[in-house]
């Protein structure tokens, strides 16, 4: 973390409007009810801040990553799928998602452990400050929080894993690798024989390119790699994309168990209706 | 993964400018049907490319310098776009260089910039309307003005901008604010009382979802109703299916109709003229209360209930019963209903809770539009027949029979897919109120 110093940009007056220009020619603007937090750690800039709407909101590098009112949207459809459709899932590793809401989703199954792997120390920090759902979560017992690059982890660890979720970011900056052949490639060895990948890919319309891609060469390496689609309101296109990789478990016929309770978003419906592919796509 | 020169990220940086191409591929892939639409968009895109790649990186710095980028008009003929094409991809490999030292340039001013901007921001908070309007730059100080963005004020506490790369026609009908813009990622986009109806990009996505369930269900509908629907392209979905011998539309705005015939052609593709269909301009409820007409399906495709808009009582309880003596025997009623997003979704729940009093078959729907940005929820409500019970096969080959493979967002897949409503909304369905005409829904922006 570098420190504040008194004069520096980030005591510039607060503005009471945040946006993020999702596109070009568009921008979302969430008016500014408070100012939680704001600083620049060693890989991004991180703000938070209070809505009325939305709750608090977190942007990473000017960038929406978690509205407390909208999260449970991309969390549970990360994690759910996943581990539903994975008959009876113990060893579970998140890479990504400092912000807490995949692990909070992995704990409500009867897993033996998790491990999160984030990158920065102070996403976590903040968001176990504000984000009441960390705490918590960080104080179970199944999880373990590691610091460190997600890359680096997957090549050194010697354990093999039933559910891999890549909640990484976009395809700059330190989550670039994140989206490359090697990287599956590795997860793809650390991978159990039951196993499942799932992981974010961007927006269903505004990255169809790179969905594109990365679905020519997950096909080329796993038997089942399907694509699938849920609403993120404040993500840009209100659209996003999830891979599911497996080589034995087909996730088009459905959850393996009962869906869990208390669930927001993620039904059995839900989950066949998510996998159906608009076709403008492929 | 090479980084793709350009995907737009919701990553940490704009990419080079990409959203663009992946627009490109997809529309013009898509649109070889509509002529010079997709040329268009490929044009336009390619100008896209040409300037973001040299600026783009999303710091607060650099807005401005993309801003004065911005501020250059981009002309609409389609000539220009046509010109552009070409040029603006081999721009892209020229430009690389150039690239590099803008770059540098730009961090040595870039503290200077950002103090500049601040400084602005504070000057020129400014009110239009209820809202209260924050000008993203200093120099467009909110205008409605080619460069300048445009706020849809969807609350007070939420809302989203668009870029204005010209303006196509802005005024005001006697019923509604008409704003008409070209923006460089959606298209044309249409706006009635400052709240977006639809966008070039994917309007086929809500027409399809709007209009193609409510016919499919129906085995062979012939007399159609649709209220609203200025831009045509409801009447145009709606021809697509060979059994309708009749496609009467409703709207109250005639101004409005002739600005979309002249303005957003792609959107009704001549469906105006199209001999089965029938043009009345007068108020809907006076419409549906007086004509001695029976309808097998009626759509819809109103504003939502504005403070003073011409559709508040178009969506009561009172209208709905009407409605419903209107339609045939097995007729099928769809709506456009609003927002399902989990803040906004009071509208969709209680127009559902609404139509549950009158029709026994009620089944809520939803759909994403990018251009809209929140899920958007659609309510079939039917006296007899019921999409969700229909069998797979059936809807293939209702598909078939009508030729309507080749639609662009629905397939029979799609089709089933639509009906499945998330956990939160299912639930909030039974809470909703029913709206009358003495307790109508106005939305609060």
């Amino acid at each position: 973390m570098i420190p504040e110093k008194p004069g520096s940009r980030k005591h510039r007056p607060r503005s009471k409007i945040i946006w993020e220009d999702q596109t070009p020619a568009s921008g979302l603007f969430f008016r500014v009810k408070k100012w939680l937090h704001r600083e620049k750690s060693r890989f991004q800039r991180i703000e938070l801040v209070e809505n009325e709407t939305y709750g608090r909101v977190l942007l990473l590098d000017g960038l929406v990553q978690t509205t407390e009112a909208d999260e449970f949207f991309y969390h549970e459809m990360l994690v759910q799928p996943a581990l539903h459709c994975h008959p009876e899932a113990e060893r579970v590793l998140v890479i990504g998602g400092g912000d807490g809401g995949a692990l909070r989703e992995v704990l409500k199954h009867p897993v033996k452990k998790v491990t999160l792997v984030e990158i920065d120390e102070r996403v976590i920090e903040v968001a176990k400050k504000f984000f009441s759902w960390l705490e918590p979560a960080l104080r179970d017992s199944r999880a373990e929080l590691v610091i460190g690059d997600g890359n680096d982890y997957i090549a050194k660890t010697t354990e093999k894993f039933d559910v891999i979720l890549v909640d990484s970011s976009d395809p700059v900056g330190p989550s670039a690798v994140l989206h490359e052949k090697e990287f599956f490639l590795r997860l793809k060895s650390k991978l159990r024989s039951r196993g499942v990948i799932a992981g974010q890919s961007g927006s269903a319309f505004f990255h169809q390119q790179a969905i594109r891609e990365k679905r020519a060469f997950l096909q080329t390496m796993f038997r089942y790699c399907q694509f699938y689609f849920g609403p993120v309101p404040t993500y840009p296109g209100g659209v996003w994309s999830y891979f599911f990789l497996s080589n034995r478990i087909n996730p088009l016929r459905g959850p393996a168990k009962p869906v869990i309770p208390g669930l927001k978003y993620y039904s059995r419906e839900v989950h066949l209706a998510a996998f159906v592919v608009p076709p403008y796509l492929y | 993964m090479h980084v793709k020169s350009g995907e737009f990220n919701r990553g940490r940086k704009l990419g080079r400018g990409d959203a663009c191409l992946s627009v490109r591929t997809s529309l013009l892939a898509k649109n070889k049907r509509s002529g010079g639409h997709g040329l268009i968009l490929s044009g336009m895109n390619a100008r896209i490319n040409h300037r973001y790649v040299s600026n783009h990186r999303w710091e607060k710095g650099d807005r401005g310098s993309n801003h004065e980028a911005r501020k250059e008009p981009l002309a609409l003929a389609g000539e220009k776009f046509s010109q552009g094409k070409g040029e603006g991809h081999e721009d892209e490999d020229e430009d690389e260089d150039e690239d590099v030292e803008e770059e540098k340039m730009e961090k040595e001013k870039e503290k200077e910039k950002e103090e500049e901007e601040e400084e602005g921001k504070e000057e020129s908070h400014r009110k239009i309307g209820n809202i209260e309007h924050v000008p993203v730059f200093r120099y467009n100080g909110g205008m409605v003005r080619d460069g300048a963005f445009f706020i849809e004020p969807f609350t007070a506490d939420f809302f989203r901008n668009f870029h204005i790369e010209k303006i196509i026609y802005e005024g005001k009908t006697k019923q509604q604010l008409v704003h008409i813009f070209a923006n460089r990622v959606f298209g044309k986009v249409l706006f009635l009382d400052r709240r977006i109806q639809s966008a070039e990009i994917d309007e086929f996505i809500f027409h399809e979802c709007l209009v193609h369930p409510g016919l499919l269900v129906h085995p062979a509908p012939r007399k159609v109703l649709i209220l609203g629907g200025g831009e045509g392209a409801t009447l145009r979905e709606t021809l697509r299916h060979p059994s309708v011998s009749r496609a009467t539309m409703i709207d109250i705005d005639r101004q409005l109709v002739a600005l979309c015939r002249r303005y957003l052609p792609e959107w009704s593709r001549g469906a105006f003229s199209n001999r089965r269909s029938r043009l009345l301009f007068q108020d809907a409820r006076q419409f549906v209360e007086k004509t001695e007409e029976r309808f097998d399906v009626i759509i819809s495709d109103l504003t939502e209930p504005l403070e003073g808009g011409p559709s508040v009582y178009l969506f009561t309880l009172e209208f709905f019963r009407r409605v419903a003596q209107v339609l045939s025997e097995d007729g099928v009623f769809v709506l456009q209903a609003g927002s399902t997003d989990p803040h906004y979704h009071r509208f969709f729940s209680s127009l559902s809770r609404t139509l549950r009093e009158v029709f026994p078959v009620v089944r809520p729907y939803w759909a994403f539009m990018f251009s809209f940005g929140l899920p958007w929820g659609f309510v079939l409500a039917s006296k007899r027949h019921d999409p969700v019970t229909m069998e797979t096969a059936e809807i293939g080959r209702r598909f078939q029979e009508r030729k309507l493979r080749r639609l662009r967002y629905l397939h029979p897949a799609m089709f089933s897919s639509l009906f499945v409503l998330p956990v939160y909304l299912l639930a909030d369905l039974e809470k909703a109120d029913v709206l009358t005409d003495e307790k109508p829904f106005i939305w609060q922006a």
